[in-house]
């Protein structure tokens, strides 16, 4: 690795003000990503804010108001394993549990998993050239990608966010409180992921000068159902190919407040509204999942290589809807 | 045993008779020898080694599929502190290779390269960190070359042709073989089945990544420690490129983190420290990166095949034409020998009258291919395998009865003159059939979950040296000294298939002696015989004739003295638990150091050698000299998966695998490898694959660990293996291979049990979830290549059967082709 | 050919650190931008650590950290500060090799060899928590170690003995 200087924060607060002195010091929690990347010179900073040592950040806790604040550096083992998670959000202990590996799931944590940058290998591989770090022209449009990394729709990025712990947030409708040195802010989850920019890795609204503190999810009145399925070629070691997360309400028999965020087919976590809407009001059948699919991947144009992907979307969504039926969670 | 044509001794026959009444040895499972360094960490891989005043080498590689190099300027990385030296192509303009007929690869590349990761610039600086920015500060200008990825592509010869030799333009290597008259044999069959398959290409994925250490000893000559399965070939291109007398050039292969033929070729990287180490007189070490492994590749070569056979209502089949076109990559590598033996091994399963082969391998632009267990001989298994699954569907058969019945005789010559031995398939597939329940599962279960059987064969090293010599394969020399102890030397590597353990115990069963008093000095240019390597499942075979020839003859000195000294027959005397005694008085005897002694007494220093050529082949035609063996090991499984019919995700829920290997050396170590080789054949039927993603980069896939998907404890099924055992004439204590074999029938066996579970069929490895959808969508349910292309085969070389009266010639000078060439 | 100049970037200055490694603290100076795999391996010569990928995809440079396996290469020399590291050079003890080693050599659980040390200790910690894990626990612990050669079969049937003796109180056969 390029030699940096490492600074430890003993504060979500001073790793901001660090970060406010440093323009181009990246954040380390887990190291998971960004440790990979510095070491493939796909970033070069010389300071890194580490949140390492920074205190109460590897918390769970359950609010009086019943909402649920998850510190940034809790690891997806401790997700997985948390009884607040299981007992609450068991879609999210589920999803973190499956992710990577045991070892990686001890180190990687919830807000790098957020923010960490695509597997695609064309942006991996610092020696060809990629839209999202400058170039003229994405690869993958021009001759097909591979289904892992690839995504389902057009645009001018066409990778996949490889993230399955993320549409759970999604679907929860999490909030990330992102700290600068001015302070902390609310992001609701739908704001926080940015359209891809070229030349811009990153696929969220982080600036420099910002870290993520915490995710929180708000309480809820009614009964919740939650549900999430994933298919994957293998267990451990890679990512799911597709993965979808729901939760919803019934009211008088019928779905309310729904919601169906998908991973692994877009830039970014990818929320189905339009799935959302073909479900709210009507029951939880797989009929009802197959007409949502119909609408959410309508608009669906997947790069060669990747439309097995198409397929999938609509088994995961039938079995996330399953699992929130039949699962009861 | 073979290869001893001295007179038996009396001594020799009491070897014989001690060992007609029982193996102290052989057979069991004591631990290997090298086991408790490997589990307290002591044992040192290349990359464990650092000397003082090391440097850090790093290779600039090429980020170009094909372009020629206009320019080099190294003036930046050269002016950063702590660069010692800079190397390029020009300062090593000798070219190398592993064969002799492919000398086509430069220690760093000339003029051109050839495929993205082909290395260009080297440098030596104080620390790893310095040598990479040095290596990004180096400037090659390229004149961009219209690259070729595809050999369906390569060989319409329409791109500048990567290489100036081959048999035409883009083509490295042609060969068309007949034996017997297989269009009769095709009008004579009740069907006739042709079918288009494709192997993809994968790579070995050793956990270790290749590492080498070199320096110059005070005395001027240069010493190498490398990751390498093959130290005396590396000896050889390391003496010819640097111009060195091979006297003044060690080479020490260190224990390999894994090789599966990965490890085979001399690298360049290893030619490369060496140069560096001369030019600045200190230690330069490198440890690749697992993008640079990925590089280095030498797998699994892509194969398109066509096979079209002909088969009688009972199964049996009356002829064979198999087709095959081999992506080779940019180099040649082993690739001539893996050409050929995409069409060696068809004939030693079942019996194929006439066989007819032609095969074809082109250059292209991307990482070379090699020999990677099995060596070419998986993919046309899988084409094989699969089709008599269709043949048996065909044909209202058992697949298991259809192979039962067409079994190759065992000590029979094949129709391409192959010398079967001891042949224990049958043996295999019934035991197979049996413990997996294969009568009551075979198209009875549910839909989803289904069965598949295959089986394979693969030669227990090769008949032929890689480079045309009379001398021996293997040599090991025994010393005893007065304590006791016994020190053995022998060239072989142990690659973690535990040949080290093999050696010793082939000595410790003839000299009767402990494991532990046994010391090896192995893999060793300076110090220990020739053995040519760990490649082709060689070194049980001939190290173990070769060390049993050597203990055998210092048995003899020593059994020459205690006889006398005892005054009992030679042929009386055993040789065990650390004891020589009369078999007749077990308590006449003395203790193995005492017998040392005596003999050393009597006859001076012992030290004796051994050693193993093979025996020749029936087969004398042109290109006969690949596929030949001493031995052939023969190997049956049945896989049982289950589908998901939604998303054509395959699990494997067990495995039964049978082994004919002959004898067990070491029975623990022969199951490893047993499981070993279905674990890697695993991975092969269900993700692990080599592939590229454009024409317009032709940069690989994947160069990384995780997305180079392989199987984790999660994707390993049980796995129940037997092990049959049919002594070969040719096996030192009739052993045969292990190593490789068992890998094989995984792919042809996944792909059928698929057909079982969903009726589709996969005509391509590996078999993807993707794939296994598309087919359960296609109208033919199938899913594969198409079509074949014209190999252009201009003459066929014709060979008379054993049974058509031949004696292995080509009698007839091979003759035009009826079948016009097509233009393209 | 030139002098050798070492490269005088301030960050590559050392710094001194008390590692607490195989329950022997050792002063250490690395420089701070050097992951705990390179520190072991390089400035403290543990080379039993072995790497197989550098970039977390493979388990092989696993170790204990506090009892947990960790990747070694995704984690900095200086985040090892007030930790206890264990790796495959403190497994053995003065009476002999773990039940664990013992049962791997026995059974043929180390073929290369390259991924043992990183299973053993990924094993060790196994076992800590569950001293008879069931097949199924081996396969979900382990499914971040990748091993080449054996196809985990035998590496679990080791883990098993291993376990079964440590029951027992007897360290060996």
């Amino acid at each position: 690795m390029k030699a940096f200087k490492f600074l430890r924060a003993r504060t979500c607060g001073e790793a901001a003000q660090l970060l406010a002195k440093n323009a181009d010091a990246r954040v380390h929690a887990g190291g998971t990503d960004l440790l990979g990347r510095m070491k493939e010179r796909l970033d070069t900073s010389d300071v890194l804010v580490s949140l390492c040592d920074a205190a109460g950040l590897d918390q769970i806790r359950v609010e009086t108001d019943g909402s649920i604040w998850i510190g940034a550096r809790v690891t997806l083992a401790e997700l997985a394993a948390s009884e607040a998670c299981r007992t609450f959000l068991p879609t999210l202990a589920e999803a973190a549990g499956l992710a990577a590996s045991p070892q990686l799931r001890q180190r990687a944590t919830i807000a790098g998993n957020l923010a960490q940058q695509t597997r695609c290998h064309y942006f991996r591989l610092a020696t060809f050239p990629c839209w999202k770090r400058g170039d003229d022209a994405c690869p993958v449009k021009e001759a097909g990608g591979v289904q892992d990394t690839a995504g389902i729709f057009d645009g001018a990025c066409v990778s996949a966010h490889p993230s399955s712990v993320a549409p759970v947030l999604g679907s929860l409708d999490a909030e990330i409180t992102v700290r600068d040195a001015k302070g902390p802010r609310p992001v609701p989850f739908d704001a926080f992921w940015a359209a891809p920019k070229p030349g811009i890795a990153t696929d969220t609204i982080l600036g420099a000068g910002d870290v993520i503190e915490a995710i929180r999810i708000p309480p809820r009145a009614a009964k919740q159902y939650m549900g999430y399925a994933e298919v994957r070629q293998k267990a451990a070691f890679d990512w799911a190919l597709v993965s979808c997360a729901v939760r919803y309400e019934i009211v008088e028999g019928a779905m309310h407040d729904v919601r169906v965020w998908f991973g692994s087919v877009a830039p970014a976590p990818w929320r189905a509204r339009l799935a959302e809407a073909a479900l709210q009001g009507g029951a939880c059948t797989d009929e009802a999942a197959a007409k949502a699919a119909d609408a959410a991947l309508a608009e669906a144009r997947p790069v060669a290589g990747a439309a097995y992907k198409e397929h999938l979307a609509r088994v995961a969504l039938r079995r996330a809807l399953a699992d929130a039926r039949e699962g009861a969670k | 045993m073979r290869n001893s044509d001295e007179p038996l001794s009396p001594e020799r026959q009491g070897l014989r008779d001690q060992l007609a009444e029982g193996y102290q040895m052989i057979g069991k499972s004591p631990i290997k020898v090298d086991a408790m360094a490997k589990v307290t960490g002591q044992t040192m891989f290349a990359d464990d080694l650092s000397m003082p005043r090391m440097l850090h080498c790093k290779i600039l590689r090429s980020h170009v599929a094909y372009a020629r190099i206009l320019s080099i300027d190294t003036s930046a990385a050269e002016a950063l502190p702590g660069v010692i030296a800079v190397l390029t192509g020009a300062a090593m303009p000798i070219p190398f290779g592993i064969l002799p007929v492919s000398q086509d690869e430069h220690a760093l590349c000339l003029d051109r390269v050839r495929f993205v990761g082909d290395p260009v610039v080297a440098v030596a600086a104080v620390d790893e960190e310095t040598a990479f920015e040095a290596i990004q500060r180096i400037h090659v200008e390229y004149e961009k070359l219209e690259p070729v990825f595809d050999p369906t592509t390569a060989i319409e010869n329409k791109q500048e042709p990567l290489h100036d030799y081959g048999d035409d333009g883009n083509v490295h290597k042609r060969v068309s073989m007949e034996f017997g008259e297989v269009e009769e044999a095709f009008a004579a069959a009740d069907l006739v089945l042709e079918d288009t398959m494709f192997f993809e290409g994968n790579t070995h994925l050793p956990m270790e990544q290749h590492a080498s250490l070199a320096w110059r000893e005070a005395d001027g000559r240069l010493t190498i420690q490398s990751s390498t399965q093959t130290p005396h070939y590396l000896h050889k291109a390391m003496s010819k490129v640097l111009e060195m007398p091979p006297s003044r050039v060690r080479v020490i292969a260190c224990p390999n983190g894994g090789g599966f033929g990965g490890k085979s070729d001399p690298f360049n990287h290893e030619i490369v420290v060496a140069k560096l180490a001369l030019m600045t007189n200190r230690p330069v070490k490198i440890a690749l990166t697992r993008e640079e492994v990925f590089y280095c590749h030498r797998g699994r070569h892509p194969v398109l095949m066509h096979v079209k056979t002909g088969f009688r209502k009972d199964g049996s089949m009356t002829g064979m034409h198999f087709q095959s076109l081999l992506d080779g990559g940019g180099y040649g590598s082993y690739g001539v020998a893996s050409t050929y033996y995409t069409g060696a091994l068809q004939t030693v399963t079942y019996k194929v009258p006439a066989y007819r082969f032609d095969g074809v391998r082109c250059f292209t632009n991307k990482p070379p291919c090699g020999p990677k267990r099995g060596h070419g001989t998986p993919q046309p298994r899988f084409a094989l395998e699969v089709q008599l699954d269709k043949a048996a569907v065909a044909l209202g058969l058992d697949p298991a009865d259809l192979r039962l019945r067409t079994l190759h005789p065992a000590g029979g010559i094949t129709a391409n003159w192959l010398q079967v031995g001891s042949m224990g398939l049958g043996p295999c597939i019934e035991k197979v059939v049996e413990a997996s329940g294969w009568k009551d599962k075979w198209g009875k279960l549910p839909a989803g979950k289904g069965v598949g059987l295959a089986c394979s064969s693969y030669i227990s090293g090769a008949g032929l040296p890689i480079y045309w010599n009379a001398m021996p394969h293997s040599g090991v020399t025994v010393q005893l000294d007065r304590g006791g102890g016994v020190a053995v030397f022998c060239g072989e590597t142990d690659i973690g298939q535990g040949s080290d353990t093999v050696l010793a115990m082939v000595v410790a069963e003839v000299l009767g002696v402990d494991l532990a008093d046994i010391r090896l000095t192995v893999a060793d240019t300076h110090t220990t015989p020739v053995d040519l390597g760990s490649y082709s499942s060689r070194v049980t075979v001939m190290m173990g004739h070769a060390a049993f020839q050597a203990a055998e003859r210092a048995r003899e000195v020593v059994a020459r003295s205690v006889a006398k000294r005892l005054e009992v027959p030679a042929v009386r005397l055993r040789f065990a638990e650390n004891r020589v005694f009369d078999v007749q008085d077990p308590e006449n005897g003395m203790p193995f150091p005492k017998a040392v002694q005596v003999a050393e007494a009597e006859h001076g220093t012992i030290a004796m050698a051994g050693s193993y050529t093979p025996p020749a082949s029936p087969g004398k035609y042109r290109g006969a000299g690949v596929g030949p063996s001493p031995a052939y090991s023969y190997s049956a499984a049945v896989v049982q998966v289950d589908v998901d019919l939604e998303t054509g995700v395959v699990a494997v829920e067990k495995i039964w695998v049978a082994h004919d290997v002959g004898q067990s050396i070491n029975e623990m170590l022969v199951i490893g490898q047993v499981e070993g080789g279905v674990y890697m054949g695993l991975g092969e039927a269900l993700m692990e694959e080599m592939s590229y993603r454009s024409n317009r980069f032709g940069v690989h896939k994947i160069p990384s660990m995780l997305e180079y998907k392989s199987p984790t404890t999660h994707e390993m099924p049980p796995v129940e293996t037997f092990l049959i055992e049919s002594p070969d004439p040719n096996g030192p204590f009739g052993a045969k291979e292990v190593g490789q074999g068992p890998l094989l029938p995984m792919m042809p066996a996944v792909a059928n049990a698929v057909f079982d579970a969903v009726g589709v069929r996969v005509d391509e490895v590996p078999v993807t979830p993707d794939k296994v959808l598309k087919a359960m969508q296609a109208k033919d349910k199938r899913y594969g290549p198409k079509s074949f292309p014209d190999l252009r085969i201009t003459e066929t070389m014709r060979v008379k059967t054993l049974e058509q009266g031949g004696d292995g010639t080509a009698p007839r000078p091979p003759r035009a082709e009826k079948q016009e060439v097509k233009s393209s | 050919m030139k002098p050798a100049t070492e490269p005088d970037s301030p960050a590559r200055s050392k710094v001194q650190m008390i590692l607490r490694v195989n329950g022997e603290s050792h002063d250490v100076a690395f420089v701070p931008h050097k992951t705990l795999l390179e520190v072991l391996r390089e400035d403290m010569r543990l080379t039993g650590t072995k790497h197989g990928c550098e970039l977390g995809e493979c388990g092989t440079c696993t170790i204990l950290v506090d009892g947990v396996p960790r990747l070694s290469c995704l984690m900095l020399g200086l985040e090892s500060d007030g930790h206890d590291i264990r790796t495959i050079e403190g497994m053995a003890g003065a009476c002999g090799a773990h039940p664990l080693q013992t049962a791997f050599a026995e059974l043929g659980a180390a073929q290369c060899g390259y991924c043992t040390p990183g299973f053993l200790l990924a094993a060790e910690a196994v076992l800590a928590r569950d001293p008879t894990p069931s097949r199924a626990t081996l396969v979900e612990e382990l499914g971040g170690n990748l091993c080449r050669c054996t196809g985990y079969l035998k590496i679990y049937e080791a883990i098993e003995l291993a376990a079964a003796r440590m029951q027992k109180g007897t360290p060996d056969a």
